[in-house]
């Protein structure tokens, strides 16, 4: 489990980031992680791939700090994000090759699986791909090293409905089947109240609300949309 | 089993499944001891998290209305007596009786009413 303690990220010119006090991501299931551009959903899940160091305080995964203990969390704890590119001149095909003779517990099942439902081509380049091709061959080259912990950022955001419920899916049953824990920085409505058990709204680098999706609606008996909307203009915990 | 839930809906989706479940074993549309679906196979069916399910699945557990038998699955309970047809009517009433009442408040017709039953029914 992911846990956050007295943390502190300053941007340049000693702006606050990230001001989070504590924070606890349950798993297993899918947590979302809404909030505006500049919210600081990137900087979060960022320090908890261990990519990044805070000012103050600690990223904790099963009581390690992820910074600290990174050559040891980065098989655990994969981050998806647009910055980490996948070789352009590779195919799908070449990729798994090179995947599947660098990591030793490759689960072959996972890949014939992943590749079968998510129709991914294996002959053809990275750079002829399109972006949903990409994010699913993404999917296909991280679970089958059965991470503990999946972060994505925005990937699944400009793709179309067809590509983000394959994988959702796929990203749910893999959660369900495994106990890992999948954190999504999505702001797509739909994707949330289908596939979130859980949500963490930031703004300006503070945590708004923590809840699950069910709890929600029962406490407010109203759409989780609007909640966000109430939420954002209060800016602070009811 | 006819699942069709609402993700923009203030009802939480495993009540939502919960309420349409119950609903189609007490009406007798789906018999006792039929095999439901897996968890897996309903979250991809209706495009729902597998908790989600897994929930509505034990609350429906809880209440009787299912078995779950480990590493078989979920089936309809046996002995669940399905509603009577006056049971299922006054059920209906109690429902309708809201609605007619929000309908002469708004001054609608009966003739008129029962027009937009017509429309409803057929748009379903």
């Amino acid at each position: 489990m992911i846990e956050v303690n007295d943390l502190v990220l300053y941007g340049k010119n000693g702006t606050i980031r990230l001001k989070i006090p504590e924070l606890k991501f349950h798993s297993p299931g899918i947590t979302a992680l809404v909030g505006h551009n500049g919210a600081g959903k990137s900087s979060l899940l960022k320090l908890a791939a261990g990519l990044e160091k805070s000012n103050h305080g600690s990223i904790l995964y099963d009581q390690k700090d992820i910074f600290i203990h990174y050559e040891e969390l980065k098989e655990k704890i994969h981050l998806l994000s647009w910055g980490l590119e996948l070789y352009r001149s590779l195919s799908a095909k070449d990729h798994l090759d090179l995947f599947r003779s660098i990591c030793k517990n490759w689960n072959k099942d996972i890949e014939l699986e992943l590749l079968k439902d998510l129709s991914i081509p294996t002959h053809k380049k990275v750079e002829k791909m399109s972006r949903g091709e990409q994010v699913r061959l993404r999917i296909l080259l991280s679970l089958p090293r059965s991470p503990k912990v999946i972060l994505i950022d925005e990937v699944t955001n400009d793709l179309d409905t067809d590509s983000r419920r394959a994988i959702f899916k796929k990203l749910d049953s893999y959660s369900f089947d495994t106990g890992a824990q999948v954190v999504v920085a999505t702001n797509m409505i739909e994707d949330i109240e289908r596939y979130a058990s859980d949500i963490i709204l930031l703004k300006k680098g503070e945590v708004i609300l923590q809840s699950s999706l069910d709890s929600i609606k029962e406490q407010h008996n109203t759409s989780f949309e609007e909640i966000v909307r109430i939420y954002e203009r209060k800016g602070s915990v009811l | 089993m006819r699942l069709q839930v609402n993700p923009h809906s203030s009802t939480p989706l495993y009540a939502q499944i919960v309420e349409q479940m119950r609903n189609q074993i007490l009406s007798g549309s789906i018999i006792a001891g039929t095999p439901l679906p897996s968890v897996r196979e309903i979250s991809e069916m209706i495009e729902v998290n597998s908790l989600t399910i897994q929930k509505a699945l034990k609350i429906l557990e809880v209440e009787k209305f299912i078995v779950i038998r480990r590493g078989v699955g979920a089936f309809v309970s046996e002995g669940i007596v399905s509603l009577t047809q006056i049971q299922k009517e006054d059920l209906i009433k109690s429902g309708l009786s809201n609605v007619v009442s929000h309908a002469k408040e708004l001054g609608i017709e009966k003739d008129r009413f029962g027009i937009l039953v017509e429309e409803c029914w057929s748009a379903q």
